[in-house]
């Protein structure tokens, strides 16, 4: 499961079957938020450029290679079937762009570990549910 | 698929409620609990280790308690995973069953009718989280529902002027903060656990949940005027510490403050984004919970863009009342 957040145009997006989370912020931010509304990559790139007065092409490049460091860490599925407004922070807006990256912690998984909580399957119990983000 | 654990739920429930002969009520906070069960000193021993709430805000959560007297450990439809202290988690369309095997208890909740029962090996020896923290997966569960508010990983202590809660990360000294302030003009309403709802215009309250709070041996040395509360000592060497009895109050939430130690410079507040804040409340929050993710993860959301953030920079632990009583003043004045 995962779990995203934006507060004061930082991103926070939890994985909350490993205890990994990450940070996002400026480019990055952006780039989360027109990712995970279900545009297409032509789209997502226009309002990221839109939004920080970059080049398209540029900014397309970029969310495509994002895209696959946010599919490694499993914080987000490919082809999710949903589709809504990005709403991009604004204090973000006219930033200039730069590559997105995001921090990455791992300072509570061993609080995690400790404890470690698996979903089990509704039929069959109690079988391990397979490790898939939601 | 989902419909397996409902109906399975239903058994496991039918046989519990089959062997309870005793109830017992409570009030945690704004939550009312009714308990019931086979035997009458275990209620005692839960309804003594929770903190009289006002209010009677939220609707109240039954919980059915049960051992394996009664119910036998076959009839437990998890593996109750004690080596591998592991915790399984099921979910029906109506029920939700949770099989924990660190605190070695078993439990089914019934979302709609607000009814939890657990289930324990030997009631005689409870396991130690629900020795000391009686029912918190019920009460971080209950909460969740309908999004009433949250059981939050964080210290909470209060002033005639509000709360002023304290997160930080496990370690970061918000237990030895907060505890640094019992016994002294501030109320302790919890040590790392705390309840938290909001008014319609989004006013955040805190609300105690627990009598005792835990200790290290070092913070007990360096709070040594708690020596004489110690009520025992605790598992993984902590000790445990009445909190001072108080009578129950509204606390509404005036600042959160995030901890951190430094020894060079005396104890204060500084500035701390809000990010910062969401980050040590809500994701030590979030890992401590088998259910309710979502709802306590936008509960704390909320509770962080509810009230100002600061940081509190602590050299010592005996600087700490002081502090945060003049930032109480200091926001009472501004509130006046």
């Amino acid at each position: 499961m995962v779990i995203s957040d934006t507060i004061d145009g930082e991103v926070l997006a939890i994985r909350s079957d490993n205890g990994a989370y990450y940070s996002m912020r400026g480019p990055a931010a952006t780039a989360w938020t027109v990712l995970i509304s279900g545009s297409d990559v032509d789209d997502a790139a226009l309002a990221a450029s839109q939004h920080h007065g970059a080049d398209q092409s540029v900014v397309r490049a970029d969310l495509a290679t994002f895209t696959d460091l946010l599919l490694a860490e499993r914080l987000i599925i490919d082809n999710a079937g949903i589709s809504s407004e990005a709403q991009i922070p604004n204090e973000s807006k006219g930033q200039p762009w730069d590559t997105p990256r995001f921090e990455k912690y791992t300072d509570m998984q061993d609080l995690l570990l400790f404890d470690p909580i698996h979903e089990v399957q509704p039929a069959g119990w109690p079988a391990v549910a397979t490790d898939q983000p939601k | 698929m989902t419909a397996a654990v409902d109906q399975q739920y239903g058994e496991f429930v039918d046989l519990a409620l089959s062997t309870t002969a005793h109830t017992r009520s409570s009030q945690v906070g704004p939550l009312p609990v009714h308990l019931a069960g086979d035997s009458e000193d275990e209620l005692e021993q839960i309804s003594e280790h929770l903190r009289a709430g006002t209010g009677n805000t939220w609707p109240p959560l039954s919980v059915t308690t049960v051992d394996s007297t009664s119910v036998p450990a076959d009839c437990i439809p998890i593996e109750l995973r004690t080596a591998a202290k592991e915790t399984l988690v099921a979910r029906g369309e109506k029920v939700t069953a949770v099989a924990n095997g660190f605190q070695e208890s078993f439990w089914m909740l019934d979302r709609k009718n607000g009814h939890a029962v657990r289930w324990l090996p030997d009631r005689e020896s409870p396991p130690y989280g629900e020795q000391v923290s009686p029912l918190s997966l019920a009460i971080r569960w209950w909460a969740g529902v309908g999004s009433k508010g949250a059981l939050i990983h964080a210290g909470a202590v209060a002033g005639p002027q509000g709360a002023i809660l304290l997160v930080g990360n496990p370690g970061a000294g918000k237990s030895t903060s907060a505890m640094s302030c019992a016994y002294t003009e501030l109320d302790v309403l919890g040590d790392d656990q705390v309840i938290i709802d909001f008014d319609t215009d989004g006013q955040a309250t805190a609300h105690p949940v627990y009598k005792l709070a835990k200790l290290t041996p070092r913070s007990l040395e360096l709070i040594p005027h708690l020596e004489q509360h110690v009520a025992f000592e605790g598992q993984f060497g902590k000790f445990l510490v009445n909190l001072p009895e108080r009578a129950p109050g509204t606390h509404h939430v005036r600042a959160i403050c995030l901890v951190e130690q430094d020894q060079a410079g005396p104890t204060r507040i500084e500035s701390c984004p809000r990010a910062e804040v969401l980050k040590a409340v809500g994701v030590s929050t979030l890992f401590q919970l088998a259910v309710a993710k979502k709802q306590t993860w936008e509960a704390t959301s909320k509770l962080v863009r509810s009230a100002p953030c600061h940081r509190l920079v602590v050299r010592h632990p005996a600087e700490v009342p002081d502090v945060l009583t003049d930032l109480l003043r200091t926001i009472g004045s501004v509130t006046q």
